[in-house]
This record gives C-alpha cells, structure tokens and sequence, in this order.
C-alpha cells in the first residue's frame, strides 16, 4: 500500500495534527476507495494502530483506505473548552481526505473505529452525526466517561466534559442507541459489563476477542465484514 | 499548507521511494485541477532540501490551486544512468502517473506541470523536462550548467557511472544538443527559465546553456534569464530564483 505521512492545519483543534493515511491504490486504476478512520486509546497518538496490528494486509486485500488520526486528549469529542475535536472528525477530516486523495465522499463510504477512549470517541461520532458515516466499532470502549472522573486521569475529565454530574446534559454520555450498526470487540475483562451494557441498546452488537493482538483481531474482523449490517 | 510524506513503490527503479509534497489545506473547497510544480533537490540532498533550506512553502502558499512536488532521485544527476538505475524515467514518466493516481486533483495539462531544481536538480530538470515536453509545460532550471561541459577529470567514476565512458557531448545526456535538437523536432516546446547567481563558481556553464537558447531563432522556449547579483551558488540564491519561476507562471504566464 501506499503510506502518506500528512501534517495539516485542523480547524476545529485549532492546531497541527499528523494523519497516517494508508492508501491500495495502484497508479492509473482511477479508483475511489472506501475509507475507515481509526481513532487511539488515552496516553497513545494516532500511530498506536499501525504499531499494534498489521493494517495492510487487511485492508489492501479488501481495498480500504486508511487514515490514523491525532485526538491528543480529547477523546474524540468537542470540548466545554471548544476545542471541537469532534467536527473535526466528523465533517472537516472527512471533506478534506476525499478533497486530497482517491477517497469517496460519500457518507456511506465512512467508517469510524477507536480502541479505549478513542473507542468511545468513535460511538460518539455516529451517535452525534449518524449522517456522516455508515458505521462504527470500537476495541475495549469506554463507555462511560464519569468513570474516569476522581481517578489519576490526566488532565482532569473537566475539561473535556465540564461537571460530572452534567454528561448527559451535555451531550457527553452514549445512549447506547444508534441509527447506524455498532460493533463492540472486547476481551475477557471488559465482556461482561459491554454485553450488559448493549443489552437495552440499538444496533449495537458486541463480541469476544480470542488473542492478545486486540487491535489487530478487532481491525481484521471488522475490515472483512464486520462492516456489514 | 499541508506538508505529506509519501512512501511509494516505484516499478522502474524496484524499490521503494520517499516523495514529499505540499499541498493546499483545504483542498475540497478548490474546483479546479491543481497547477504542479515538480521540484528536485541538489547533489548531495533528499526530498527535504527545498523544504528545510528555502522559504518554498511561503512562495507556494501565496497561490491557492498550486502543489509542489518533492521526489528524491539520490546521487544521480536525475538521469537513466549509464551504469544504474532509471531515475530519469521514474521522476518524467512514471512519478507523475503515480503522484496523479494518489492525488487526483494534480492537473494533468501540460500548461500546469512545470519541472524545476537548482544546482544537480537544475541540470535534472532541463534533461528531464527537455525529454518529456508532452508533460512538461515549463522548465525553471536554476544555478544549472550542463554536465556535458563540466569537469569531471577529477571525479571519473562519477561521470561514467552517470554518463557512460563515451563524449557526454555527443549522447542524450547534453541538455544543450537536446534543446537545439527538440527546437527542430515539432514536439510542444516548455518556457524555460533559467538564472544564477553572480558569483557562481559554475556561472560560465549557465552561459553556455543560457547562450545556447539565446542562438535559436525566434526564442521557441520564451527563454528568460536571471541573474542575482552578489549572490553565488547557494540557497538564498535558489529561494529568490523560484519565487521568481512562481511569480512567472502563476501570474504572467
């Protein structure tokens, strides 16, 4: 696969971010590939996944493009301090990716994925703007932010979300509901209360991981049909 | 603008090859296809030359629908060496294929693609532009002689690896004989821009390349030369000359 290492100015972060972008395509073919972002956990960047899991054996056999993004601490979200890290996820990435490369820009030629906070980050993205893309997974989520409140978390949760007691107020916490399909992928540990969890849930299914190498049988999964409703 | 590290696999060269490019941040709001500026490093640099060394991105930032593309082509004179790889080919022929597929807003006219480099590069782009007029629609070749009229007496593997063990004079690789034999040809013709610096240790192989174009009746290639005074053959020199080659073909051309 082709392998771009991008620096861009983002507007929404109001700052520079790195992308990794993975791309099948062979010269003269013409294509326009369908793209899937992935998102990382707290306390990695966006190349926790090309280190974690082998992207391009999968995705160049099923012909997907790739873009590994920076949240920093965000958890994918727009902060109560504005810095809307979440826009750019869901709207200017998108836009700016298909206008630069041979990636569709259609919504439903998007998907998201993230592991841990980024997890999260990708639930809230297709609960906030279900238009924008045709899916989303995530790798052990967290799927409650208040858990990380009181905690050694750093910077304090505060500043992404504001008050504890206000998530739901402001928009911060996963109903669990979506309008498009979710796939949850986790280990033993976090099974049970992921099971629990999407129980009263809406397109959402979840399912065990069998090996150590999470990402990389979590990424294989879904890029082979785990897309699919 | 957005500064992108390619790494590609190049079929004429079999190996794999960094390219770095910049280009607009907000490509989707830009309709029209993107001018491209194809631009070659010196002899002992990489992709990242005219980055680190020159104010590039501030002179290509100023246009909206301009991209600039960064090829690395090692030490070889940006030629198909006689005794090597066809690192000629791979930037005229087959990085443009490459670099269009991967980014399809890269205009495809031949009035959009310009080939320029200074030092090394700007012999490279005079011999790759001058091969490849079809894809090519100008040439900005800067502190560039022709290595047919260069010393190689000190530095003979060099020039036969390069340029074989025969007269550089009489082969493809004399960029004087091609543009005297392309001016003849009925092939579309590049603009080429050509200067140096006053003190250039090399200022009298600019001379022959820029007296050469100077004797072909009817000035086919729009040849312009610059010269920047008290300046040599270094990058401040290169930064003022390709500001100049931008100005030209984004604004007047």
């Amino acid at each position: 696969m082709n392998w771009i290492q991008v620096q861009t100015f983002a507007q929404g972060p109001h700052t520079y971010v790195g992308i990794e972008v993975f791309l099948p395509q062979k010269p003269e073919s013409g294509e326009r590939y369908p793209l899937l972002m992935l998102l990382h956990d707290h306390g990695e960047d966006r190349t926790q996944w090309m280190r974690q899991a082998r992207l391009e054996r999968y995705a160049s056999r099923e012909g997907v493009a790739l873009a590994l993004i920076d949240g920093n601490q965000s958890c994918f979200v727009n902060s109560v301090t504005g810095y809307a890290w979440g826009d750019y996820l869901t709207k200017e990435l998108p836009e700016k990716l298909a206008g630069w490369f041979p990636i569709s820009e259609r919504a439903e030629d998007h998907w998201v994925m993230g592991v841990g906070t980024g997890g999260y980050g990708a639930l809230m993205a297709v609960q906030n703007a279900p238009d924008c893309f045709a899916g989303a997974a995530a790798v052990n989520p967290v799927l409650d932010v208040s858990c990380l409140y009181g905690t050694d978390y750093e910077p304090n949760p505060g500043y992404i979300f504001g008050e504890k007691e206000s998530l739901e107020e402001k928009g911060y916490a996963l109903t669990g509901r979506f309008q498009v399909p979710v796939r949850i992928y986790c280990d033993q540990e976090h099974l049970e209360s992921a099971r629990k969890w999407a129980e009263k849930g809406q397109q959402v299914k979840v399912e065990a991981l069998k090996t150590e190498d999470l990402l990389e049988e979590a990424f294989g999964a879904y890029v082979r049909g785990g897309r699919e409703a | 603008m957005t500064l992108m590290q390619f790494h590609i696999q190049s079929e004429v060269l079999q190996m794999g090859m960094d390219v770095w490019a910049l280009l607009p941040d907000n490509p989707h709001t830009i309709k029209e296809p993107l001018k491209t500026l194809w631009l070659l490093h010196g002899g002992s640099g990489d992709q990242t030359g005219w980055v680190r060394d020159t104010r590039i991105e501030a002179h290509a930032g100023k246009y909206e629908n301009l991209a600039v593309i960064l090829p690395h082509a090692y030490h070889s004179c940006f030629v198909d060496m006689a005794q090597g790889a066809r690192f000629g080919e791979y930037i005229g022929k087959e990085l443009p294929r490459i670099m269009r597929s991967l980014l399809p807003q890269l205009s495809l006219r031949r009035e959009d693609n310009w080939i320029s480099g200074f030092s090394n590069g700007g012999y490279g782009c005079l011999y790759i532009g001058l091969h490849n007029p079809e894809t090519f629609g100008a040439i900005g070749a800067y502190g560039a002689g022709d290595k047919a009229d260069a010393d190689f007496s000190y530095r003979m593997q060099d020039k036969e690896r390069m340029f074989g063990t025969g007269d550089i004079k009489q082969s493809p690789y004399c960029v004087r004989k091609l543009a005297l034999e392309l001016a003849e040809s009925g092939r579309p013709l590049p603009i080429v821009d050509h200067g140096c610096g006053e003190y250039d240790p090399w200022r009298d192989m600019n001379e022959l390349v820029r007296d050469t174009f100077r004797s072909i009746p009817g000035d086919p290639y729009r040849y312009r030369f610059t010269m920047i005074s008290g300046d040599g053959h270094t990058n401040t020199c290169s930064d003022r000359l390709e500001e100049g080659f931008l100005k030209r073909m984004m604004e007047e051309e």
